[in-house]
């Protein structure tokens, strides 16, 4: 009996030791950028589910190429009905409602202005203001209907929806949502350092410390949130003199943001991308009233220094 | 035996006792405020970077030169946890946990030395 | 009449058995795990390099170095391994100073020579951890070892004295003329 126990004893105690943690990560390519997710809880299967989901949600949103599923791409090839999946039909619906509650600071139907604007940026010939005006208006008469019973969704008009502004936001919450049905905590999910997701470190404070690359060794700490930036320092052009960039303003169709970057911190991460592009366009004064009806902090970013700080985001040096 | 030299040799070796335990006592309590991360080199190149204030006890597998080891972290402190290589001398290192004191696998090229000089864990 | 010749049979068979008392040592040593960075050793060996250095001469202790270091690597089967070539360049680095310091230098007994020859033994041999890792992270260990290097150079003066003091060789080497 001896003879059998004591090995048994060592079998087992290795088989429990061997459920140990590792480091779950994953780097891919989506959303036009490289996505980076860590994390010290779960396992690999969750990682490569989320991927899996974010993967398809990228498709889904991608306005320039169509694929095997229903995508925006489908969607602006058409005025039928189009059934669309849960990630894609909840993100439509989300940037509907906040094209309609922003009104000239956001709108999802410019999609073929801003590929005008994407053009400018290489090439460097400005468009024309017929061209700009025949736009919005295209814009401005376009809309989508929703039907929730099936999941469908009709495009009225002939503008081009562009998710561009709030996909990456919305893949940040579908993390999040992901993450707590798997009871994770521990994350950092990085979509090309513009939107990030982050969870709590299993520290004292649990709080993240992020560098803010625009500004020269200032930091933030934070917990539980998302964080997105809109910043023209990396896609933009200069002509005449002036700099334009990839931001395009729904209301007069320019591509001339009055700020440099701005980061919004905010517990949804959809309505923190959308914001974020948004308050490009803002004064500090229209930024602190969007602020207080979103409930979300920003810090406004021009001429390489700081232009405004909510009073609750504590700079570290 | 020549009274003169054994003198010199005297002095010869309590100078450098001094100096060694002097620099031990340096090395040893060198302190950072700043948070510990653990870079992890195979070859002279950084293919790992670990965030030490996290206390989630976990571990990593690095490719080494050879073969591959296996890293425990946990509260702060680090150490090879299996290695194949014959020796074990990176296994039998035990925990690290101050800065600049490496742990060396040399069969594997590989070295994991802690730094106190990763001070963000993301940027924007 | 016997011819004074550098071959000389009995010279040869006390360089061989003192060159194994090294190489047994130096096995030895090698099973004692390293402090820190691998391959680093005591330098025992250097009990018989010193005994050959004062009592038979410097190229001598040279062949004895180096056949030490060669066959102990072939025995422990790592040959041109990173260990190997620590090895061989702290047995020379330590060697060569202390001949410097032997024969030049004369202002330290052999206990002081031997503590000079420990530590360039180590310094040799880092130096060459150092080169292969291209890292200078390793001289965190240098003061550790160089303690340990200073106390075994002294054990190791003192018993290589105490051998000389026997007279063992200087009796062989009258009375075969070598």
């Amino acid at each position: 009996m001896k003879k059998i126990f004591l090995p048994l004893l060592f079998c087992l105690t290795l088989v429990s030791c061997s459920s140990r943690m590792v480091e779950n990560k994953d780097f891919f390519y989506a959303y036009d950028t490289y996505v980076d997710i860590k994390t010290y809880q779960g396992s690999a299967e969750d990682i490569q589910e989320l991927r899996g989901i974010l993967e398809t949600f990228s498709k889904e949103t991608n306005n320039y190429q169509t694929s095997d599923i229903n995508s925006v791409s489908t969607i602006n090839g058409s005025n039928s009905e189009i059934p669309v999946g849960d990630n894609l039909y909840g993100c439509l619906k989300q940037a509907d409602a906040l094209t309609q509650e922003l009104d000239t600071y956001f709108s999802m139907y410019i999609g073929s202005l801003s590929k005008i604007w994407k053009e400018t940026l290489s090439t460097g010939i400005l468009p024309d203001t017929t061209t700009i005006d025949a736009e919005l208006t295209k814009a401005r008469n376009t809309s989508l209907t929703f039907d929730d019973v099936n999941q469908k969704v009709t495009r009225t008009g002939s503008g081009e929806i562009d998710l561009g502004a709030i996909a990456k936001g919305y893949a940040l919450d579908i993390a999040k949502n992901h993450f707590k049905n798997k009871n994770i905590s521990n994350y950092i999910v990085d979509a090309g350092s513009s939107s990030i997701l982050l969870g709590e470190k299993v520290t004292d404070d649990g709080l993240f410390t992020i560098k803010i690359k625009n500004l020269s060794e200032t930091y933030i700490k934070a917990k539980n949130v998302c964080i997105s930036t809109s910043s023209i320092s990396e896609q933009y052009k200069v002509i005449d003199g002036v700099r334009y960039s990839h931001i395009v303003s729904p209301e007069n169709g320019d591509a001339r943001p009055i700020n440099e970057a701005v980061i919004v911190l905010s517990e949804q991460g959809a309505l923190g991308d959308a914001l974020s592009t948004s308050m490009m366009m803002m004064s500090t004064t229209e930024v602190v009233s969007i602020e207080n009806e979103f409930h979300v902090k920003a810090l406004v970013i021009r001429d390489r220094k700081i232009e405004y700080v909510n009073k609750d985001i504590e700079l570290f040096h | 035996m020549d009274k003169k030299k054994l003198r010199n040799d005297l002095l010869l070796i309590v100078s450098l006792l001094v100096a060694a335990i002097i620099a031990l006592i340096v090395i040893l309590t060198r302190k950072t405020d700043k948070p510990l991360v653990a870079r992890v080199y195979v070859s002279d190149a950084i293919v790992e970077t670990i965030d030490l204030s996290d206390k989630t006890e976990r571990d990593y597998t690095i490719k080494g030169k050879n073969g591959e080891l296996v890293i425990h972290v946990h509260d702060g402190k680090i150490k090879v946890s299996k290695s194949n290589c014959p020796h074990q001398d990176c296994v039998n290192q035990g925990e690290v946990s101050d800065i600049n004191h490496p742990i060396i696998c040399a069969y594997n090229e590989v070295y994991i030395v802690i730094n106190g000089d990763a001070n963000y864990d993301v940027e924007i | 009449m016997m011819k004074e010749s550098k071959f000389n049979v009995h010279k040869m068979t006390v360089l061989a058995i003192l060159t194994a008392g090294a190489i047994v040592i130096g096995i030895l040593e090698s099973l004692i795990p390293s402090i820190g960075i691998p391959g680093v050793k005591l330098g025992l060996s250097n009990i018989v390099i010193l005994v050959v250095l004062y009592e038979l001469g410097i190229w001598e202790a040279l062949l004895v170095s180096l056949s030490r270091v060669l066959i102990v690597s072939l025995v422990r089967g790592t040959f041109l391994s990173m260990g190997f070539v620590m090895s061989l360049s702290g047995a020379l680095l330590s060697l060569g100073m202390m001949i410097l310091f032997f024969l030049l230098i004369r202002k330290f007994s052999i206990i002081g020579i031997s503590v000079i020859g420990a530590l360039f033994h180590v310094f040799g041999q880092i130096a060459v951890a150092m080169i292969y890792l291209s890292t200078t992270y390793v001289l965190y260990y240098l003061p550790i070892i160089a303690l340990s290097a200073i106390i075994t150079g002294v054990i190791v003066g003192v018993s290589a004295q105490l051998i000389i003091n026997t007279k063992v060789i200087s009796k062989q080497k009258e009375k075969y003329k070598f």
